[in-house]
């Protein structure tokens, strides 16, 4: 809990602090400022994998079922989103679109621009957005009280880079791996799964 | 983006051949932290950037988290049953 609580208070004062003193500008030099934030917490991240010997032994035992994971993540994630767009009146295609997203952002509302416009990638954009927060706020929390597998699912694509180092802390190196494996997977079919369900547009 | 993966190669080869001294990577989970916490300020500046989207957020902004919401929630119930089922056929 006293983690989530640092995660909203940190995340809030970094969006406040640029929405009022950071010009639009300066956008490139905050997406360095992240690539490099993420390269230096990877970095730390990959030695606690290293360090950790019986890692790859424990992932040989695991075999292809490590495979079932991303495939259980994505499956949900559409369930979601078709019911989402039920309730919201909007169309299956739509809906489709926006949940293989899985958390990558910038792609899902690249792809659906020219097809919906504005409004349409927008909220593929704010969903997505908002899956990578939810992940950083969800996964100590469902990683300790369910199971490491569900937590890891929360992430979807980001679970390679963005968010491995919540789950890697939240987890240990074990599920670290699977999480990269799995955000990998993901990551190779979300441009397919979103190009599909938008052509259906 | 290819940096963060060569960092993190580098760390797990690190990791794997120790060899930097105990002293320092005894302290890796708290330099884990501070540099999620570095992290995460760092995503909320570029959340902040997006004045457009925050000053009209309204009913997109809504539906968009609608979506986040279910789609989150579907993940951990399908891989919840998928890995019970597993559990229950490993017993037998």
């Amino acid at each position: 809990m006293k983690m989530t609580i640092y995660i909203i208070i940190t995340v809030i004062l970094g969006a406040i602090v640029s929405y009022f003193f950071i010009p639009d500008t300066a956008k490139s030099i905050i997406e360095n400022l992240i690539t490099i934030s993420l390269s230096i917490t990877l970095f730390f991240v990959g030695i606690s994998i290293g360090r950790n010997k019986h890692l790859f032994k424990d992932l040989k035992k695991t075999g292809l079922k490590v495979l079932i994971l991303p495939l259980g993540t994505i499956i949900g994630s559409l369930i979601g989103g078709v019911i989402t767009g039920i309730i919201l009146k909007q169309s299956h295609a739509l809906s489709l679109a926006i949940a293989s997203g899985l958390g990558w952002y910038s792609i899902s509302s690249v792809i659906l621009l020219p097809v919906t416009g504005a409004e349409g990638a927008t909220i593929a954009f704010i969903a997505n957005v908002m899956r990578e927060m939810l992940t950083f706020l969800l996964v100590p929390f469902i990683a300790k009280k369910v199971s490491p597998y569900c937590a890891i699912s929360i992430g979807g694509a980001t679970t390679m880079d963005v968010t491995l180092p919540i789950i890697a802390r939240s987890t240990n190196e074990y599920y670290a791996l699977i999480s990269f494996i799995h955000g990998g997977i993901i990551s190779l079919l979300v441009p397919f799964l979103v190009n599909f369900f938008a052509s259906l547009i | 983006m290819w940096y963060i993966y060569i960092s993190l190669c580098l760390g797990i080869l690190i990791g794997v051949t120790n060899i930097l001294p105990e002293k320092i990577v005894k302290h890796n989970d708290k330099f884990i932290i501070i540099s999620i916490i570095l992290l995460l300020f760092v995503m909320g500046l570029s959340i902040g950037l997006n004045k457009e989207i925050i000053r009209d957020f309204g009913l997109i902004g809504v539906t968009g988290i609608i979506y986040a919401v279910m789609c989150v929630l579907f993940s951990i119930l399908v891989v919840y049953l998928l890995t019970s089922i597993k559990k229950r056929g490993d017993k037998k």
